[in-house]
């Protein structure tokens, strides 16, 4: 699954620790997303999409 | 100078007191399986003796299982895969093994088992850990 949580965070500049603090995972976890190496889980993905005022749509999407 | 990365200092404290609870119950087993060789008991207080090791071992399980709860959740299917993984090798190995045994190979001692289920998951977890880190292996 790709997304744009990279992108997102560098548009407000937060680093990985304050996206992390934010979602309450730790900053592997932001790491292995952004490079599309773990797909979060469903509530995990709504708390991200939550955060960066988006659709779970628009920011999660198939390859 | 960096500011200290908290998130590492929160997997640090997790990690050190997993590590404390792990290392306090490998003490117990050890005083225990020492004091057996030295005590001398009869009777009902000679079985209850005999099995007091299953005390640290649970108390080794439960620091395991407290650890699954505390972290995140890719860090704990990182865990349950190398759980997984540990158990599953270990189950085919003892097989294998038991096919030998019938051949006439060793007996090999049951609570040997749990050791190696221990040392396949660490060897699991420093794998796994790698593959969520940089993607080296395709799952």
């Amino acid at each position: 699954m790709k997304n744009l949580v990279h992108k997102l965070r560098m548009e407000r500049g937060w680093t990985q620790v304050q996206l992390a603090d934010k979602l309450q995972v730790s900053r592997q976890t932001i790491h292995a997303i952004e490079h599309g190496i773990y797909d979060p889980s469903l509530p995990l993905a709504f708390a991200i999409s939550r955060l960066f005022k988006k659709s779970i749509e628009e920011v999660f999407f198939d390859r | 100078m960096n500011a200290p990365d908290p998130d590492k200092q929160k997997m640090l404290w997790y990690n050190r007191r997993y590590a404390r609870d792990f290392f306090v119950a490998w003490a117990v087993y050890v005083v225990i399986i020492v004091a057996r060789h030295y005590v001398t008991t009869t009777g009902p207080l000679h079985t209850v003796f005999m099995v007091l090791p299953i005390i640290p071992i649970a108390l080794i399980l439960v620091a395991m299982a407290r650890l699954l709860v505390r972290l995140d959740e890719m860090e704990r299917l990182i865990h349950l895969y190398a759980y997984a993984s540990a158990a599953l090798i270990t189950a085919f190995f003892a097989m294998a093994y038991s096919f030998l045994e019938q051949l006439g190979a060793p007996r090999f001692p049951v609570y040997g088992i749990f050791p190696i289920i221990i040392a396949i998951w660490g060897i699991a977890l420093a794998v796994f850990r790698r593959h969520f880190s940089h993607s080296a292996l395709e799952l």
